[in-house]
């Protein structure tokens, strides 16, 4: 791989990882609250609904 | 012609009709239309008033939510004064339990369309092997405002306001009097006499009529296997707002008229297949999308993501591209008919002397399965389309507290059948022991399916209108 070509591999994986923090910075902060989504995810809170969901899901 | 009730004395009516609501209207129409005279004695005023109201208080022992009174309207025009406006046709398996079909109202629909000025279309197309959807139309029509005018002007519509049909006189199986306390009381005679006094109030004046008349048997289920609509939030979700919309919008895409909350709703049914093999109920549930900025969103997505983590990428990703909305599943739903929800009279009178009623109302298991196996077959349907993920709101899991609110339509009470000991009307809505008196509106219905009920009311109520005019060639 030149130099070139790896600088711009390497734009692009920063971009990617910019647009993810990004996001999930955007989430957290709708969700509110001081919650982090990995909180939520990790928490097994009570869940006040009864989710349809595919094998896949959980 | 509006009269008052010293008009009234010593005038015979060939028929005469007790309720100015959507249903003794509409009967009044068709007898106009044929040329027949008719009197409407309607207990309410032109307009709201505390004493006609009043006469609809009464007792509730159960789980009924709402309030007795303010669920109907006592004056001109009846409850369509504050009715919502939806319509649809019931579908031909909910008449199951009726001595006539879907295609015995066909005849009467573009007329009752014509009245509730409403197009004729209640399209359904299936989606999946087990739901539907299904178009609903919207009225505005309020029967004060549409035809306050035209029966003042009518040649043949007579209407008395104020007055309060009380008490009748059989005798030899036929209504010979009706006693009526206006401002003053007194008789009339009339050939015919319809009662369309509302889903409830049908059955308080026929258990009233049945107390000072021997003559009306105490076989027929008068008051019982009376029946609401359940309504209510049954289940939440979160999902991808673009392929919701194109998923159903495909389906619909000439269907203008839908059932129009929160920012898109879509209206699903069960197919008759579902309903038999399940073993549920006949139901409607509307889909609500909600943006970004409604707090449902908010509170599903982490609600979801507690019990299945590995949703959260592809939350993030619809999140992210501006694509992920909120979902809240209502339902509006058919309660089965059952003995033991019965209406009765109560031991305190209303000004006139009436009774006012007792009611007793519980939902059963089947009325609950019904609303957990829509949420179960509706979510299924969004997997299978990756259209998102739907649960059910924890009220309807757990069936000990399960209360619901109720649509405002009253149905069964006088029920239609052939045989006497498990109906109140035949098939032409004739009380089975006596020959002039006929019963009109929901309270006639066996079965109630899931459909707001005020078109069939109409269609009903210009067949009766036919056949009395049918009966009146034969005197
Ligand atoms: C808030 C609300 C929303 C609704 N929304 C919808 C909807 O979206 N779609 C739908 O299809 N339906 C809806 N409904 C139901 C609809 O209003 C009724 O189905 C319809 O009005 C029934 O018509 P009816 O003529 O049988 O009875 P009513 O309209 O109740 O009329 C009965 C009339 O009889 C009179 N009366 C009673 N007893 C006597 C007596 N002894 N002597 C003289 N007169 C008497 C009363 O004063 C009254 O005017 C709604 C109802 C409510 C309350």
């Amino acid at each position: 791989m030149n130099k070139d070509n790896f600088n711009s591999k390497r734009r692009e994986f920063n971009k990617l990882v910019f647009k993810y923090i990004v996001s999930i910075t955007l989430l957290n902060l709708y969700l509110s609250n001081g919650e982090r989504i990995s909180d939520i995810s990790n928490k097994k809170r009570y869940s006040k609904i009864k989710w349809v969901l595919s094998s896949n899901d959980v | 012609m509006i009269l008052n009730e010293k008009d009234l004395l010593n005038k015979k009516y060939k028929i005469l009709i007790c309720g100015s609501g959507p249903a003794g209207l509409s009967v009044a129409l068709e007898l106009e239309k044929n040329k027949i005279e008719c009197l409407i004695v309607e207990a309410g005023d032109e307009f709201y008033s505390e004493k006609a109201q009043n006469r609809y208080d009464g007792q509730i022992i159960g789980n009924f939510p709402n309030n007795l009174s303010a669920s109907r309207l006592s004056q001109f025009g009846g409850t369509s004064g504050h009715w919502g406006g939806t319509c649809r046709t019931l579908d031909d398996y909910d008449f199951k339990k009726w001595p006539i079909n879907k295609d015995d109202l066909e005849p009467y629909l573009q007329e009752s369309c014509n009245i509730l000025e409403i197009p004729n279309s209640f399209r359904e197309k299936q989606i999946a092997k087990n739901l539907k959807i299904i178009e609903f139309q919207e009225s505005d029509v309020r029967f004060y405002d549409k035809y306050y005018k035209h029966v003042s002007n009518s040649k043949y519509i007579d209407v008395c306001l104020n007055s309060i049909i009380n008490n009748v006189k059989i005798q030899n199986s036929k209504i010979q009097e009706i006693s009526i306390k206006s401002k003053i009381s007194f008789s009339i005679k009339a050939d015919f006499l319809v009662l369309a006094c509302g889903g409830i109030d049908n059955s308080r004046m026929l258990l009233w009529f049945r107390e000072n008349n021997k003559s009306i048997s105490r076989k027929l289920p008068i008051g019982n296997y009376w029946m609401e609509h359940p309504f209510k939030k049954i289940g939440s979700g979160v999902g991808n707002f673009k392929a919701i919309r194109k998923s159903f919008k495909n389906n619909f895409e000439s269907f203008e008229n839908f059932r129009n909350w929160g920012n898109f709703t879509v209206s699903i049914s069960p197919t008759q297949n579902l309903i038999n093999e399940k073993d549920i109920l006949n139901s409607g549930v509307f889909l609500t999308l909600h943006d970004r900025n409604n707090d449902n969103l908010k509170n599903n997505v982490k609600d979801l993501l507690c019990v299945a983590p590995s949703l959260s990428k592809h939350i993030l990703d619809l999140f992210d591209k501006n694509l992920l909305c909120g979902i809240t599943l209502s339902s509006s739903w058919e309660q089965n008919p059952q003995l033991e929800n019965q209406i009765t009279l109560s031991s305190s009178k209303d000004f006139s002397g009436i009774p006012l009623i007792k009611l007793n109302y519980q939902l059963s298991d089947q009325t609950l399965r019904t609303a957990k196996e829509m949420v179960n077959q509706v979510g299924n349907y969004f997997i299978d389309q990756d259209l998102g993920r739907l649960g059910a709101d924890k009220t309807i899991e757990e069936s000990s507290s399960f209360i619901s609110d109720a649509g405002y339509h009253h149905i069964g009470g006088t029920i239609m059948g052939n045989n006497q000991n498990s109906s109140v009307v035949d098939e032409n809505l004739k009380l089975h022991d006596i020959e002039n008196l006929y019963v009109c509106g929901s309270s006639v219905f066996p079965t109630g399916g899931h459909a707001n009920p005020t078109l069939s009311i109409v269609q009903l109520s210009l067949r009766l209108g036919e056949h009395l005019t049918k009966k009146l060639k034969t005197i």
